[in-house]
């Protein structure tokens, strides 16, 4: 091993830098540039110890450089009220929110519009129909009357014994000034006085008034209006069917309903449950509809209100 | 971070991304494709990015974002200082917001930036140092320069004397 006194070491001499005093600078002898980077980190208050004392010594002395400095505290930014326009499109909502939008405002819609399609149509119609005086007075002069079974035409007649209470057709000529009163089982020719519906008197107030029939109505349904009572819903998609096969396809609206619950039971996985119950003739009598959350029976074909 | 608070952060702090990319680069359809694609980004993440911590890194993804964009277009232009008189050209408002807002669209995009970082949203230095993957030096830098080519635009157009 070498021991440190072995190695030679060279000794500093001792020269002095003459002109050392030359190269020393005060705050003062900043330049403008140097200076402005300085007040605008002082401006910020980003100086701190040594730099900080020394730049307010400088500004202290120098009231034009303080000035100077003292115009990089306004150099700020204000925001302006731009707004994004895209807020509302990356909202997003929670699993909940999704869920009842998905499934549960959808199968309450489809319920909803299974009800309407079951419900409107023949009954809204005939609903409408018995209110508008201008129906009834298409009554009051029509010549083919459908009487259906299920509602009968009650005669109240003192003089003539009639009773019309099966469904049948009903033969009346257009009301005239002598009429003439014959009762049969097929065919009657009998001037009515509509009962009910306040309008009727007036509609048949030329005749002479014991030339009338009492007469309570339930509901008379006309060939013509009987085509008006098709379902909406059904007319349009047998138009439809019409427009595409170039046929006459015959729709059932129960098949279409049922193809409905049927589909919306795949898509979202419900339980829903559409049957049909028929009569002992096989004609269709109601519907029944359950699911966990709504559950109901619509008549079909209802004649009555 | 759940999708409510996801949501406050849309609600809360986009029309401020919007504004820092809008005044950096100055194309509102850009700003909006950029401000949208990082909530994008956000909402692929938001498991796993705490709430708190979210406002910076909207800044910071819409930042990079930016950075791509002006790269892809070639218009990011590495210059420290801004002096160019003939750009002065183009006065009309004397309102010292605007003339500013005006001499900043000429600064370079990442000058430009720090400065919106720390005037708009009040970063600090170490913030805004993380935002744009700069040291903090650098950071000060950018924002005492800036300060300065500002100052320089006003005196030249003779808003200040």
């Amino acid at each position: 091993m070498t021991e440190d006194k072995d190695i030679p070491r060279l000794t500093p001499p001792d020269e002095r830098f003459p002109s050392r005093e030359h190269l020393l600078r005060r705050p003062e002898d900043l330049s403008d540039e140097q200076f402005d980077l300085l007040a605008a980190a002082w401006a910020e208050d980003a100086l701190g110890g040594e730099a900080l004392a020394e730049m307010n010594q400088l500004l202290a002395s120098l009231p034009s450089k303080m000035a100077r400095a003292e115009s990089f505290r306004h150099i700020r930014l204000t925001p302006s009220d731009e707004r994004w326009s895209g807020t509302g499109r990356l909202l997003r909502r929670s699993v909940a929110v999704m869920t009842l939008r998905r499934s549960i405002i959808p199968a309450l819609a489809a319920a909803a519009a299974l009800i309407a399609f079951i419900l409107s149509g023949p009954v809204t119609q005939r609903h409408t129909a018995d209110r508008l005086p201008t129906q009834l007075h298409e009554v009051a002069v029509m010549n083919d009357v459908l009487i259906p079974a299920a509602t009968p035409i009650i005669v109240d007649q003192r003089n003539t014994e009639v009773a019309v209470s099966t469904s049948r057709m009903l033969k009346t000529e257009k009301v005239t000034r002598q009429p003439v009163i014959a009762v049969n089982e097929i065919q009657h020719t009998v001037p009515l006085a509509l009962a009910h519906n306040a309008a009727s008197p007036g509609l048949i107030a030329a005749l002479p008034a014991g030339d009338l029939a009492g007469m309570r109505l339930n509901t008379i349904t006309t060939p013509a209006a009987q085509e008006k009572e098709a379902n909406w819903i059904i007319k349009g998609v047998s138009l439809l069917a019409r427009a595409v096969t170039k046929e006459e396809k015959k729709i059932d609206g129960y098949k279409i309903a049922n193809a409905c619950v049927n589909g919306i039971n795949t898509v979202l996985g419900w339980d829903m449950e559409l049957q049909q119950v028929s009569n002992r003739a096989g004609e269709p009598v109601k519907v029944n509809f359950s699911s966990s959350l709504l559950s109901f029976s619509a008549p079909l074909n209802k004649t009555a209100p | 971070m759940t999708v409510k608070e996801y949501n406050n952060a849309v609600k809360e702090y986009g029309d401020h991304v919007y504004r820092f990319i809008y005044r950096s680069i100055k194309d509102s359809h850009r700003a909006d494709d950029i401000v949208q694609d990082t909530y994008e980004k956000l909402w692929r993440c938001v498991t796993e990015i705490e709430y708190a911590a979210v406002r910076s890194w909207l800044f910071t993804s819409a930042y990079n974002r930016m950075i791509d964009v002006i790269r892809k277009d070639s218009r990011l232009v590495d210059v420290d200082y801004y002096d160019d008189c003939s750009l002065y050209a183009e006065e009309e408002s004397n309102d010292l917001n605007e003339v500013l807002h005006r001499a900043l669209a000429m600064l370079p995009a990442v000058q430009r930036s720090v400065i919106l970082l720390r005037d708009y949203e009040g970063y600090s230095y170490r913030e805004i140092a993380d935002i744009a993957d700069l040291s903090e030096a650098q950071v000060k830098t950018y924002i005492f320069r800036g300060r300065v080519a500002l100052r320089n635009y006003l005196v030249k157009t003779s808003v200040w004397q």
